[in-house]
């Protein structure tokens, strides 16, 4: 029941910034940030631990590639000393490489060469899917100042396919943003979070009275 | 908080705050008050359950868990449809489940809220059922290496006993090993099928409705077999499971406030138009 009430309470007082800036605002805003780093730094060390700690001191393994890695993680931190900061350039250096050079190896067989296989015109939506990749391709070739009527065509139709594909982007978009909130409504109508809430309307009117006043 | 983040809050016109209160109580009343609007289940979301269905006997599934508490309203029904059907198949077919988190330690929170409080878990066994190996940090570096050479990147759960002494995982080196994977992701989908695809191997993702047109493409090239999407993916997903829970409850919301936004577009294009109609007079 109390981390239902507190779930409701938190959840309002984000919320109350939508009617305006509060104190209570401020706080769940400030708790969030808080709460956040610390279960960051808590996870942080727990992986330092288990899988660090251990298997280099208890474990042994002290000539290991961790090894390798742990020095390169130390050597991070050197950007907080003044004058010896460039040491970080390695570490950051290592992992972009690493970073670029998995997804990179990855992308050319999933991004790349796993998209350009032509669907087979089958069916309506693999011929839309073909057209509209290839109009919605002219659409972008600046280069060719083409006065040819097939092209400017090709350009529109490409325009067309663009605008419905952001339509839907957005329309999923607000899908995800939706049921954000739709998901904490539970916890503010049903159960003790009702009562929470029955507070929270209680003060809403009274800061709009309050407000209309001024 | 900025002056100006201050004085743009404070000055809301108060046609907005009219507009959310709306949508507050739009949304709010058909929790109070079931619809029970009907839902159609997607063949994508009926291959995603043929594909747990068809785990062969002891199969062995990796489950990359990468979303968060942020993000459980919105995945949390397909994510909890997910474990609920593959405790089913635990159970049937002495299916074997390891879960990681490559992204960030969110994950491991909210697979565990799922595991104690949502799942029936009477019957499964940590260390002979399932395991979790934790947040293992590095994303895609971590996919990859999970792929290439389990024992290597994780020689130990999160409990830290070592890999090789659980009898299941023991002789378990790579992708090879796998016989599917499933990633449930709160941001990019795509590091999963640039690590996993290439070992030819379903693929099932669960990811927030905003990244469904990102999945798509992977799922018509066969990259990823399956795919559950948002809060409509889960609770299309507990239709198939016969067991309606927290997706079908917020469906109806979903609907309504979907109508909501419709009918909020219209108005304000009619009220642009006719502005501007005024304004050529």
């Amino acid at each position: 029941m109390i981390d239902e009430l507190i779930y409701a309470a938190a959840t309002l007082m984000v919320w109350s910034a939508l009617y305006r800036d509060n104190p209570l605002f401020k706080i769940s805003q400030n708790l969030i940030i808080g709460l956040y780093l610390g279960m960051t730094i808590t996870a942080g060390l727990d992986v330092l631990y288990t899988k660090a700690w251990i298997p280099i001191f208890v474990g042994g393994k002290f000539f290991s590639l961790l090894t390798i890695g742990i020095v390169l993680g130390i050597l991070m931190l050197t950007r907080l000393v003044k004058g010896v900061g460039w040491v970080a350039r390695y570490p950051i250096a290592v992992l972009t490489a690493i970073g670029g050079s998995v997804a990179v190896t990855g992308a050319m067989g999933t991004q790349i060469l796993g998209q350009l296989q032509m669907p087979p015109l089958t069916s309506l939506d693999n011929v839309l899917m073909v057209v509209g990749v290839f109009t919605s391709i002219t659409y972008f070739l600046f280069s060719v100042r083409s006065q040819n009527p097939i092209f400017r065509l090709s350009t529109q139709i490409g325009k067309i396919f663009l605008m419905v594909s952001l339509g839907c982007m957005l329309g999923l978009e607000f899908m995800t943003n939706v049921s954000l909130p739709i998901g904490s409504l539970p916890h503010l109508v049903l159960g003790p979070g009702a009562y929470v809430t029955t507070v929270a309307i209680i003060i809403l009117a009274a800061a709009i009275v309050y407000d209309s006043r001024k | 908080m900025s002056d100006k983040y201050s004085e743009a809050v404070g000055t809301f016109p108060k046609l907005d705050r009219i507009i959310w209160l709306i949508f507050f109580v739009v949304a709010a009343l058909p929790i109070i008050f079931p619809i029970g609007l009907p839902l159609d289940v997607t063949e994508v979301t009926r291959d995603y359950y043929a594909t747990i269905e068809d785990i062969p006997e002891g199969g062995f599934v990796i489950y990359s868990f990468d979303s968060g508490m942020g993000a459980f309203a919105e995945m949390g029904p397909a994510d909890i449809g997910t474990i609920t059907h593959l405790t089913k198949v635990i159970k049937k077919n002495d299916v074997k489940v390891m879960f990681v988190t490559t992204a960030g330690p969110e994950g491991q929170i909210a697979l565990n809220v799922i595991l104690t409080q949502y799942v029936d878990m009477s019957g499964i066994v940590y260390g002979e059922d399932y395991i979790n190996l934790g947040l293992i940090p590095g994303y895609e570096s971590t996919l990859a290496a999970l792929a290439e050479d389990l024992h290597k990147i994780a020689p130990t759960d999160v409990e830290g006993t070592s890999l090789v002494d659980i009898p299941w995982t023991a002789d378990v080196r790579g992708a090879e090993d796998y016989d599917i994977f499933i990633f449930s992701t709160a941001t990019s989908p795509d590091p999963y099928p640039r690590q996993w695809a290439q070992y030819d191997k379903p693929i099932l993702a669960v990811a927030q409705a905003a990244t469904a047109s990102w999945i798509r493409p992977y799922h018509e090239a066969g990259m990823i077999t399956a795919y559950l999407p948002g809060q409509r993916g889960g609770a299309e997903y507990e239709v198939m499971l016969g067991a309606p829970g927290l997706g079908c409850s917020y469906m109806d919301a979903q609907s309504l406030t979907h109508v909501y936004a419709i009918l909020l577009i219209l108005v304000v294009n009619v009220q642009w138009y006719l502005k501007r109609k005024e304004e050529e007079k």
